[in-house]
């Protein structure tokens, strides 16, 4: 980790030298973790400062599970349309075990996200087992197929997953003392959260609880990602999506990394879909459908696959422009309001304008543009007539 | 023994065999080339070699061991690596980090710096650009890479799949010329070809295929005067 993060200080000192204008990129980006840092105390109207917070808190959980997604899409390059399978398995899983009387005890809510993750990723395997030889179209069929049928399990069987009404209304969550969120489901969402001092007194401090205990497992989940990346695993990864034979070649398991792939990814975003089941207050279908993998993928995309800090970015720009979208602006006495199911036209040009002019998305893992240029030079006439 | 012997081998994809009973041996320190028409079966044999194909009948014997479908890893493992055909480098990874991989089953840290060093001294070329993604390489120097990661495996016997293949004159010969000095080295090479006359020209023995079948063999000097081979795969009349 410290080696990770002393080579991009000296990869961006290097940056800066060569090129000025590099520190206005560098401000923006720290401008961009200083507003999540304080996510839930912008310095807002009351109104305005929690539905803010309530944006941030949701960029932050749906970029644990993009992360995930990204683990197979962007790492292995196999792509996924059913990442919302696990998300909704873990969500599931977590919140009916919360349920449990059994269950309460201090930390009890780090153990259910825990075991939603971990179920989560056993499906992957499952799932993954019998698709290892799938690549492509192929692949991507599997997995939305695979979310249908998680689905519609979920709808069916209504004694233990609450059926189409879903499953609503979960015990406040404590953790060792602090009650991160409470709620009811009316409607609209209540949240709110407080802290009582072991000496007396009570802060009530919204859902800042939960929003910074699902900030500490993004970080977790982003350090996790890049040690995967710099380790043999990673490289394996790498090395299979680009050629498959030369990996073999080079010695690598190919079905073992390939189902590793799979689970982390299937952990990572049942983690994710638990804090959004507990921050929702309510799982249910309507929230875990197809369109949930959609806008996840988009998000990766968007910010650029493979690339760790582009997929938090492309999922903070389409789920912040999503929700920024839900709401009314008035000029003058017109009221100007997006229609909800519009939105996803939002994110259709906003994909179509990055595929045309920045394919390798927002923030790609490895800026190509400089080696490329070093390319073109030896790309001689001689060569090309050659080819 | 000879170090790589295919007695009998039958291989194919799904119902459609392509190989109808192959025999081939290569020696220690022998350069065998493999020519032959496109969809002769070239390939095939290799990736049957290597178990990237499955053999449904006869044997491939390594190092004294039978390695008959074997997974491609536990072949690596034994001393063998294949250079596919059409580069195939890991494009998203430096040309440092590819090399990296090559070594990907080794645990000895000395040697694998040792040997970077001697495929740099090999490729003066890829030292330049070991901090550049391969996917932005040149075709010659991609080739170049592809044969450099592959030695990084430190293996008794390379496979070669077409390392000529879209390359122009000079760096055609540039190539071979390594693959010589590497075969001085002290590598067993497997060298398959459609560049006929090269392949034939630094090779101790060659073997000719034809749909899938061994129609020729011999020592190298012998088939290049050959009027059959010279009108077929020569371009003589």
């Amino acid at each position: 980790m410290r080696k990770t993060l002393r080579r991009s200080w000296e990869r961006l000192q290097r940056q800066n030298q060569e090129r000025p204008a590099r520190w206005l990129g560098t401000a923006l980006v720290a401008l961009f973790l200083f507003l999540v840092l304080i996510g839930p105390f912008l310095p807002l109207s009351p109104q305005y400062r929690s539905r803010a917070a309530d944006i941030f808190l949701l960029c932050v959980i749906y970029s644990i599970i993009a992360l995930g997604l990204n683990s197979v899409t962007g790492y292995t390059g196999l792509l996924d349309l059913g990442i919302v399978a696990f998300a909704s398995i873990g969500a599931y899983t977590a919140t009916i075990l919360y349920d449990r009387p059994w269950m309460q005890f201090p930390g009890s809510f780090l153990v259910v996200l825990l075991v939603g993750g971990l179920h989560a990723a056993l499906w992957g395997l499952l799932r993954g087992a019998p698709t290892l030889r799938l690549s492509g179209d192929y692949y991507a069929i599997v997995t939305f197929a695979f979310a249908e049928i998680v689905r519609i399990f979920i709808r069916t069987e209504g004694w233990l997953t609450g059926g189409g009404n879903g499953f609503k209304n979960f015990p406040a969550i404590n953790l060792f003392g602090a009650r991160l969120i409470e709620g009811e489901y009316q409607g609209i969402l209540k949240t709110s959260g407080y802290w009582e001092y072991p000496h007396g007194g009570v802060w009530h401090g919204g859902t800042a609880g939960f929003y910074y205990l699902s900030l500490v497992l993004l970080i977790l989940t982003v350090v996790v990602m890049y040690r995967l990346e710099d380790s043999r695993t990673g490289r394996a990864w790498f090395a299979m999506k680009a050629d498959e034979t030369s990996a073999a070649a080079c010695g690598i398991n190919l079905s073992a990394y390939k189902l590793y792939a799979f689970a982390i990814s299937a952990f990572f975003a049942g983690v994710g879909g638990a804090l959004l089941g507990f921050k929702m207050n309510v799982v249910s279908t309507n929230v875990f459908d197809f369109w949930f993998s959609v806008v996840v993928l988009c998000g990766v995309v968007l910010g650029g696959m493979g690339s760790i800090p582009g997929v938090i970015a492309g999922t903070f720009i389409v789920y912040g422009l999503g929700e920024l979208l839900r709401e009314q602006v008035r000029i003058g006495g017109i009221v100007l309001q997006v229609d909800d199911r519009a939105r996803f036209l939002f994110f259709g040009i906003l994909l179509v304008l990055v595929m045309v002019f920045r394919p390798q998305g927002l923030f790609p893992r490895r800026p190509v543009e400089e080696s490329k240029k070093l390319a073109v030079e030896y790309d001689s006439p001689l060569y090309r007539l050659g080819r | 023994m000879s170090l790589l012997i295919l007695s009998d081998v039958h291989a194919g994809y799904g119902k459609m065999e392509v190989l109808h009973g192959i025999d081939l041996y290569a020696d220690e320190g022998e350069i065998v080339t493999l020519i032959g028409a496109n969809g002769a079966g070239k390939t095939t044999t290799l990736n049957a070699i290597c178990g990237l194909v499955r053999i449904t009948e006869g044997t491939v014997t390594f190092r004294g061991r039978e390695i008959t479908n074997w997974p491609t890893k536990d072949i690596v493992r034994l001393g063998m690596t294949q250079v596919p055909e059409g580069r195939k480098l890991f494009s998203e990874l430096t040309v440092r980090e590819n090399l990296e991989m090559g070594a990907y089953l080794r645990k000895d840290r000395e040697g694998v710096r040792r040997d970077m060093e001697y495929v740099f001294e090999l490729f003066p070329r890829l030292r330049e650009r070991a901090g550049q993604l391969a996917g932005s390489l040149s075709g010659g120097e991609q080739q170049m890479c592809a044969i450099a990661r592959a030695l990084m495996a430190r293996p008794q016997l390379l496979l070669l799949d077409e390392p000529s293949l879209g390359l122009a004159p000079l760096l055609v010969e540039q190539i071979f010329e390594i693959l010589q000095r590497l075969n001085a080295d002290g590598t067993t090479l497997l060298l398959v070809e459609q560049n006929a006359r090269m392949a034939l020209e630094i090779a101790d023995r060659a073997y000719v295929m034809e749909t899938g079948r061994i129609i020729m063999q011999g020592p190298a000097k012998e088939l290049i005067h050959d009027p059959r081979v010279r009108s077929a795969y020569l371009g003589e009349p």
